[in-house]
């Protein structure tokens, strides 16, 4: 019974107070409606200079400073710009426009010469270096009759018999050099006519037919002003 | 004598006036309870300010009730721009409605609430204009029965703006009302907060207790 009394008392006071309340609700409404189209413009503005729709006010960039330290703040003054991992940062960065060849690193010698010396070719780079099979006993065996018949074989030397035979023998090879040279000549002379006579047919000369005056005429073809006449006759 | 003792009540007359009071006590209790509720929910709607500016002063960023108000003045509008801008684009959308709604028919003069071809054809609408309806008792105009219906719920296609303007108006109107009612709420306890947080009391404070090494000592307590 007293709850309710107490209740029909703030009934009272309420109807007494809600005209005040209302009046402020509007109020603060109004107020509200003004300060969402300044904001409007206020970020507006704040899009085109990069900036967040509700930038930290001082106290919490002071509450960052102190929370996370003073890189935070560096962070967070560079406008629109994604969070970057330690590991990231120790990345070189990469431009998509400019590309910088790679930074070389002085070679010491030693490795050069070892380079040069056991240079690997491309197919052993991809497949490696290819095994040395054993020889097999039919391959040694081979090899070794191809090396006695080698020695075995013996150096003919031409003999003669007298001094005679021998200068007749240099006159003959000197006489058959001779008419080699000669049938040289020859062969270059014929090759020169036969030069000429290719630059000869080079010249295209056209021989008159009877065909190319035909081909040309238009005999079918009449000037009506129709246009040309396609038609085939069957 | 005063006329007013000289009344004599019947027993109907009596009646009436206990339950006239009943009914006055009544309204006023679901006032009381529906003042309640709001003010339960206000306290609660309050209650998001602590969690705006609580970091800012508990780590005594703001030092004074003036940094406090002004901190809390700023977070109190933003917060209510987050909440109000589905209601403000709402309502936006209503007017747009009827903007072109009257600029399809020409008709600038347009009530969207009209019984013919805008939102009051959806309702029931009475005619509380008619005479016959109402009486004269004691040179007091009273309505005597309930009037004429004019209009049961029906569709018109030619009101069909008024119909998407006219709830979308509803919801918006009341949903912006809520959020300046939680700023307005918010706005109460950062006041009070700004008096509470950095209050000082005396309580059990005693200037003569003795201080040694610049530290005062505990009161023994008093054997009896």
């Amino acid at each position: 019974m007293v709850s309710l009394l107490k209740t029909f008392g703030k009934g009272i006071l309420y109807v007494i107070g809600l005209p005040f309340f209302l009046v402020t609700l509007v109020l603060f409404g109004v107020f509200g409606l003004f300060a969402f189209i300044f904001q409007l413009f206020k970020s507006i503005i704040y899009f085109f200079t990069g900036q967040k729709f509700f930038p930290d006010l001082p106290e919490d960039k002071q509450l960052k400073l102190l929370k996370e330290g003073p890189q935070a703040e560096k962070q967070e003054d560079m406008p629109m710009e994604r969070e970057v991992t330690p590991r990231e940062e120790e990345k070189p960065l990469i431009y998509p426009y400019v590309q910088e060849p790679p930074r070389e690193e002085p070679v010491p010698e030693e490795q050069i010469l070892s380079r040069m010396t056991n240079e690997e070719t491309v197919e052993e780079a991809c497949f490696g270096k290819p095994e040395e099979e054993p020889a097999t006993e039919e391959v040694e065996e081979s090899n070794n009759r191809f090396e006695k018949s080698i020695e075995e074989t013996p150096v003919e030397e031409e003999s003669y018999d007298s001094q005679e035979e021998y200068q007749e023998e240099i006159v003959q090879d000197e006489e058959e050099e001779e008419s080699n040279a000669e049938e040289d000549v020859l062969e270059t002379s014929n090759d020169e006519s036969e030069e000429e006579q290719e630059e000869d047919l080079e010249v295209y000369v056209p021989k008159s037919s009877n065909y190319n005056d035909d081909i040309f005429d238009d005999d079918d073809d009449t000037d009506d002003d129709n246009g040309v006449d396609i038609r085939f006759d069957v | 004598m005063n006329p007013v003792l000289l009344i004599k009540l019947t027993e109907n007359d009596k009646r009436i006036l206990i339950a006239a009071c009943l009914v006055i006590i009544l309204v006023f209790v679901l006032i009381g309870f529906i003042g309640s509720i709001i003010v339960r929910v206000m306290k609660w709607q309050g209650k998001k300010c602590d969690t705006l500016i609580s970091d800012v002063v508990i780590n005594r960023i703001v030092t004074t009730p003036h940094q406090l108000r002004k901190y809390a003045r700023v977070k109190n509008i933003r917060q209510f721009i987050k909440h109000a801008y589905i209601p403000i684009i709402l309502m936006i959308l209503s007017v747009v409605t009827i903007i072109i709604h009257n600029a399809i028919t020409k008709n600038w003069a347009y009530n969207p609430f009209n019984h013919e071809d805008g939102f009051g054809t959806l309702l029931f609408v009475w005619d509380f204009k008619d005479p016959d309806s109402y009486a004269n008792i004691f040179g007091i105009t009273l309505l005597a029965k309930w009037p004429p219906l004019i209009n049961e719920p029906h569709f018109v296609v030619e009101a069909l703006g008024a119909y998407i303007a006219i709830p979308l108006a509803i919801v918006g109107v009341c949903w912006y009302l809520v959020a300046a009612q939680a700023y307005l709420a918010r706005t109460i306890r950062a006041w009070k907060l700004s008096k509470q947080v950095f209050e000082k009391s005396l309580d059990g404070f005693n200037q003569n207790t003795p201080v040694e090494n610049g530290q005062i000592t505990p009161q023994q307590p008093e054997q009896k």
